[in-house]
């Protein structure tokens, strides 16, 4: 009986604490409805506040979930810190966001509180302090704690996608914020660089390069910074994956005539084969528990993905409709795979349950969407759309351009983890 | 002895006069031999100050270039026409069909002439670029260009050119010969084009 009762009491423990992270947003419940939510005018330097102000409404409309409500429906008259919970009950915000910002003698000071407006109770409060020309940052952090406290896990406002970008004939590395803010080029090797990688730490790419004539893959290290030549077998070695604990690579090299998917450690010294045979065996993507890899291979006649279980080495087909399937991408919770497969003559970002059933199409435009990569939150989907790089919410299939001022071509984002 | 003198002074007078049509007509005459005659032996001295300057260059320049043009023309002949050779070799390259790596039957018959001509010629080496339209992903057309580099290979040593002789890169999608995108360029594109490497 007393055993019962603890177990009751546990039960209703992990329930309630279940109901509070859900009691605001369910990530997996789909159509789910907007919150509302206030931002009030920030108290302090106007011109700052208010820029400040615009990032985090940014922000938050990048997530979908919330509905932000017209300033001009404010009751409040000046910016305070002070919270009348009666004030923002009456225009019906279920959240309210407060801020202050004072410019210090070099640096800024920002604080932050997000209020549930019906229980009358703060949720988070934060004190930033920095640079002024880190604005973005301290904001950003901000929106990724709302989004923990609301969701259980942060959004991707301190992500960075990692992408080619073509200029005169020549491609190269660049980077960008999620939000085409901060971009700039890794590499200036006036040459094709391709197939950028971050490393599940976040501190490190690999991509591939024609650098010394033929492709061959580069370690970039962004802490040091440095470019390692790393994996340079004869023939090609394309393709590169990390696998998620950041210590092996899978790659496609060609031995004997043969392509085929090869495990290298992290320095790039061959450990196995993986896949070969005759024809293609090319863009491996691990899983997120590291046991399989989903790859495109053409041994049935046309590019299709299977999956392959490393430890058995057996491999199974996963997509059947249409008849060019390429560029998976391992979805971060390993339920889904993203990938590119044409349809009436274009290329389109689709995901297919990794067990091969439930295939949803996400792209409708006549246009070629292709290289998609996953946010590390699940919650977004980065490609390339004719050259340009868009990212999709799972959401709702809403779609941002990512750099729409950029005149060269964008192609293959990859998402970076969480750089926190 | 007036007489005589007279005679003399006549013959003198004769003679003279004789002498003043003789010397108004024949003065050039007599005076060219003699001036040629100064001339040569002072032509002869410059001459031998500076030897074949004036004249000797012009006629040994021109027999020179002559003999010149002669022994290298073989040499020439022979480079200028490998030279042609491999600037045909190179110009003529095959073509796919989207996403295949197969030869077609028009691809093998410019193989087969490939072939001859780099067996006659075994001290070639070439480079087989493959490459691809632009559908489809950047890494999955990198794999395809080298099938299709590969495949082009293999044709080519199954006809007997040792393996030794043949690279191969793929260059996927990344160097279009045609920018367009349409049907027409893509056929273009899918390709592969031969280089000589050495020779």
């Amino acid at each position: 009986m007393v055993k019962r009762k603890y177990l009751i009491s546990f039960f209703f423990l992990f329930f309630s604490n279940l109901c509070f992270a859900r009691v605001y947003i369910d990530i997996e419940a789909p159509g789910q409805e907007k919150i509302p939510i206030a931002i009030s005018y920030f108290v302090g330097e106007r011109k700052i506040a208010l820029e400040a102000r615009t990032i985090l409404q940014k922000d938050l409309e990048y997530t979908g979930f919330f509905e932000i409500l017209k300033p001009e429906t404010f009751l409040e008259e000046k910016p305070t810190l002070e919270v009348d919970f009666k004030k923002w009950q009456l225009i019906g915000a279920y959240l309210l966001i407060k801020g202050q910002i004072k410019i210090l003698e070099k640096d800024l000071e920002i604080k932050l509180y997000l209020y549930d407006v019906y229980k009358g109770i703060k949720l988070l409060g934060k004190r930033y302090e920095g640079k002024i020309n880190f604005l973005r940052y301290m904001i950003h952090r901000f929106s990724d704690a709302i989004i923990e406290i609301l969701t259980g896990k942060p959004s991707i406002f301190q992500t960075k996608i990692a992408f080619v970008y073509e200029e005169k004939n020549t491609k190269e590395i660049y980077i960008t914020d999620f939000d085409g803010y901060n971009f700039y080029p890794l590499t200036r090797f006036k040459n094709i660089c391709l197939s950028p990688r971050w490393h599940p730490k976040g501190n490190k790419l690999l991509f591939t390069s024609y650098k010394k004539g033929r492709p061959e893959v580069y370690l970039l290290d962004l802490k040091k910074p440095e470019v390692i030549r790393l994996i340079h077998y004869p023939g090609l070695n394309i393709s590169p994956a990390w696998s998620p604990d950041g210590e092996y690579i899978a790659v496609t090299l060609t031995k004997a005539g043969y392509q085929g998917i090869y495990l290298t450690d992290n320095k790039g010294k061959v450990i196995k084969c993986l896949v070969r045979s005759k024809g293609i065996n090319v863009s491996p993507t691990f899983s997120p528990d590291g046991k399989k890899i989903a790859f495109v291979s053409d041994r049935s006649g046309s590019p299709q993905i299977y999956i392959l279980d490393i430890a058995s080495g057996k491999i199974r087909r996963l997509t059947f409709e249409g008849n060019y399937n390429t560029s998976p991408a391992w979805s971060p919770k390993g339920n889904y795979i993203a990938y590119s497969g044409m349809r009436d003559g274009h290329f389109h970002i689709f995901v297919i349950k990794s067990d091969g059933s439930e295939i949803k199409q996400l792209t409708y435009d006549e246009a070629n969407h292709e290289s998609p990569s996953w946010s590390p939150d699940g919650h977004f989907i980065a490609f390339s759309q004719n050259g340009k790089i868009y990212i999709l919410r799972m959401a709702d299939g809403c779609k941002f351009p990512v750099l729409p001022k950029l005149p060269g071509r964008q192609t293959q984002p990859n998402w970076s983890p969480y750089l926190r | 002895m007036k007489k005589k003198i007279l005679l003399i002074f006549g013959l003198i007078i004769f003679l003279g006069c004789a002498k003043k049509p003789l010397v108004t007509v024949a003065p050039p005459v007599e005076e060219v031999p003699t001036v040629e005659e100064k001339e040569k032996p002072a032509k002869k001295v410059e001459m031998q100050k500076t030897p074949t300057i004036e004249e000797m260059p012009p006629v040994s320049g021109i027999t020179e270039e002559k003999i010149t043009e002669e022994k290298i023309s073989a040499e020439e002949l022979i480079r200028k026409q490998l030279a042609e050779e491999i600037k045909r070799f190179e110009a003529e390259d095959i073509h796919f069909d989207f996403d295949k790596y197969n030869i077609r039957p028009d691809a093998a018959e410019i193989l087969k002439k490939k072939a001859e001509w780099l067996l006659k010629n075994p001290q070639v080496h070439i480079l087989i670029e493959g490459h691809c339209d632009e559908r489809g992903t950047e890494e999955y057309n990198l794999a395809l260009g080298e099938r299709r580099a590969n495949s082009a290979k293999r044709f080519l040593v199954n006809l007997g050119v040792d393996p030794e002789r043949i690279s191969i890169i793929s260059y996927g999608e990344e160097r279009p010969l045609d920018p367009r995108h349409c049907e027409e360029a893509w056929a273009k594109n899918r390709r592969c084009h031969f280089i000589v490497i050495k020779y």
